[in-house]
């Protein structure tokens, strides 16, 4: 688009100093977000923006919205704080649910500047799990040598009153206290985060963060290429690396602005004739890969967005969208088990596997490599069933290895569907496996082949 | 849209004569495409589920499938006429009017319903429709807020809520939402519950059921 401004870096809600050339747009003010990595079309209704921002990048980097536990305590994670005189200090933290880690963190760092501050100063530390990480094993040690009393409370052994008394109780302790009531406040995501799920097309994850189970695979990445979670818009975790979380999403900004390639070499194409503008492809792709060609009026696959996962394929109910490869021409013998494995969790822990024990685990098999299992088709499945007798083991991921996010879930309803009507029409319904792995499990997979050999092929 | 929901494959299975020989699936690539229910993917899914069923009972029955943009007007079903020619039974995943449609054109082919029917409704997520109207011929969503008192109160009350309504839901089932707490909440924000308050007389239903088989015609088509 000729003419509107372009920036290499949007932030979406609060800004961090970088080099980028960079713009900071507010959550509330934006209204759509088109186009794909390295050509991103913002619209915004904002007075100190223009209407539409082209952006190579973008990061959500939202504040938490903080709930008090108790009412009228001070919020542990507010630096201005009065102490009572001559009243004990408390610091409460996993009140009534364990806390993220880095509220253990900000708890001994506050209860040590008390200490540091007022040398004689009683204060109290009730946590029901202390999580170490970075520092805080020295922190927790010097806080006890500064005399912090720590108390560990099970859930049922303390309770605060509404004049904020806390009564704790457990088999050899009993205890009232009152004071500076310091507790940690429960993080929840702000209002802004469904919208902009909507806005950036990302699927919801737990309590209403955009972060769904595979953090630990893509730190940072959101379902989108090109769209990165930071803080509140990530989930509670988010907060304990924030640095590393933070350095580590920039690298991935300025090496995205050196250029991006396609996912792979296939291509997949809308046939205008035959989509329906029905939005199924739209609505089920897990990385916002699928926008509507106003020119064309049909669906069309992003080509640099798409992460080759092929759900879109087998969702599309008018078969519109098509790919210049078939995985399942792969199959030419028929007399042997055919197993459907994801190229990101069963194939690398078979590789995994055959170099650990010198031994292919998939040996005796049929194999037909899928980049994601959501490329199974009911219609497919049925036939491979039909074509010969044997049986036809699907393995794809755990939810947290599953790179495509909702593809192992996916998968798992279309194996429901099939054996659902495999058994209404009196068919054997347990010639349909479906098992979900890890790239670690190397073992369980190569035993539980070994195992399956046995008890079905033989 | 219309919106239908594919039959149980078994009932399908049973609807078709024992001694079926040829089959035509037709998919509609309209509504029910949308409902996931009638489309291409539906069609050749069943049509490789039937195939497996006959094959494994030994039964010699060739399947083919058509998947048509419309089965509700004529010229789309020119394209079928082959295929129809070509097959003694034919199952149709379009909904209700496609089925009769069909039949309307081929006489003299069985032509059995593969979908149910099953209202006009909205896509609230993915693959799942509400519904939202009862093509009651007389639209009175302006006087509700714009939330249909036919369509979306259980018990089609003009002058709703019934005591049934609790916290929102209906008591016909606990998975409904009371039509009535929606008209009031949206009538609150637009400031128009005061309109609420007004008595409305009965419907006229003469411009649905009541009035017989409906049809009409565009005057710029007709002359009188």
């Amino acid at each position: 688009m000729a003419g509107i401004p372009e920036y290499e870096l949007a932030w979406i809600g609060d800004k961090v100093e970088t080099n980028f050339n960079d713009i900071q747009i507010s959550a509330e003010d934006l209204v759509a977000c088109q186009g794909e990595i390295g050509d991103f079309i913002l619209t915004c209704n904002d007075q100190s923006n223009p209407d539409k921002i082209k952006v190579d990048n973008i990061i959500i980097n939202l504040p938490y919205q903080e709930e008090a536990v108790i009412d009228g305590g001070v919020s542990l994670l507010d630096h201005n704080y009065n102490l009572e005189a001559d009243r004990p200090a408390i610091i409460l933290q996993d009140y009534p649910d364990l806390s993220a880690a880095f509220i253990s963190r900000e708890g001994l760092k506050r209860s040590l500047e008390i200490k540091n501050d007022y040398p004689d100063k009683e204060v109290y530390y009730f946590y029901q799990g202390m999580r170490f990480l970075e520092d805080n094993d020295r922190l927790y040690e010097e806080a006890r040598k500064a005399g912090v009393v720590f108390l560990k409370f099970d859930i049922g052994q303390l309770t605060v009153s509404e004049d904020l008394k806390i009564k704790y109780k457990r088999e050899d302790l009993e205890l009232e206290l009152t004071g500076t009531m310091m507790a940690a406040p429960e993080l929840k995501a702000t209002n802004e985060t469904k919208r902009l799920a909507k806005i950036f097309n990302l699927a919801e994850g737990y309590q209403d963060y955009l972060q769904l189970d595979n953090i630990y695979l893509q730190p940072t990445l959101s379902g989108r290429r090109g769209v990165y979670l930071l803080r509140g818009s990530r989930g509670p975790t988010a907060l304990t690396y924030f640095k590393e979380e933070l350095d580590f999403t920039l690298k991935e900004v300025a090496r995205n602005l050196t250029g991006v390639e396609e996912i792979d070499s296939y291509e997949r194409t809308v046939d205008d004739q035959k989509c329906i503008l029905c939005y199924t492809c739209y609505r089920v792709c897990p990385h916002g890969a699928i926008q509507r060609d106003a020119e064309l009026n049909s669906m069309k696959v992003m080509n640099l967005a798409c992460q080759g996962c092929n759900l879109c394929i087998s969702r599309c109910p008018t078969s519109a969208i098509e790919i210049d490869y078939d995985y399942f021409q792969q199959k030419d013998s028929f007399d042997e088990t055919t197993l459907i494995i994801c190229e990101n969790s069963a194939e690398i822990a078979a590789e995994k596997y055959d170099s650990m024990t010198g031994e292919d685990p998939l040996s005796g098999f049929q194999e037909i490599v899928v980049p994601c299992v959501s490329t199974v088709e009911r219609k497919k499945v049925i036939k491979l069933l039909a074509e010969d007798s044997t049986d036809i083991m699907i393995l794809g991921c755990v939810a947290e290895a599953c790179k495509h996010l909702t593809g192992h879930d996916r998968c798992q309803q279309v194996v429901d569907r099939i054996k659902e009507d495999l058994e209404k029409l009196d068919l054997n319904q347990d010639r349909v496996h479906y098992k979900r792995l890890s790239p670690r499990m190397a073992k369980d997979l190569g035993g539980f082949l070994a195992d399956w050999k046995e008890a079905v092929i033989q | 849209m219309i919106v239908g929901k594919l039959k149980e494959v078994n009932e399908i299975k049973d609807s078709l004569p024992a001694d079926l020989e040829s089959l035509l699936i037709v998919g509609c690539g309209s509504c029910v495409s949308v409902s996931l229910a009638g489309g291409e993917r539906e069609a050749e899914s069943l049509k490789n589920l039937l195939d497996f069923y006959y094959q494994t009972n030994n039964q010699e029955v060739a399947i083919e499938t058509e998947t048509i943009k419309r089965q509700c007007d004529d010229e789309f079903l020119d394209e079928l006429e082959l295929a129809m020619a070509r097959n003694q039974i034919v199952l149709s995943l379009a909904c209700g009017v496609g089925v009769q449609h069909l039949a309307i054109k081929y006489p003299d082919k069985i032509v059995l319903p593969g979908l149910d029917t099953t209202f006009y409704g909205r896509t609230s997520a993915i693959g799942e429709w509400e519904e939202m109207c009862h093509g009651c011929g007389k639209c009175i969503l302006d006087q509700f807020a714009g939330v249909c008192p036919v369509a979306r109160c259980s018990k089609s009350l003009l002058n709703g809520p019934c005591g049934g309504s609790q916290d929102g839901i209906c008591e016909v089932d606990d998975s409904i939402e009371c039509g009535w707490q929606k008209i009031y909440d949206r009538a609150e924000k637009l400031g128009q519950l005061e309109s609420l308050l007004d008595f409305e007389s009965p419907k006229d239903w003469s411009t649905h059921k009541d009035g017989g088989v409906r049809s009409h015609k565009d005057p710029e088509f007709f002359q009188e």
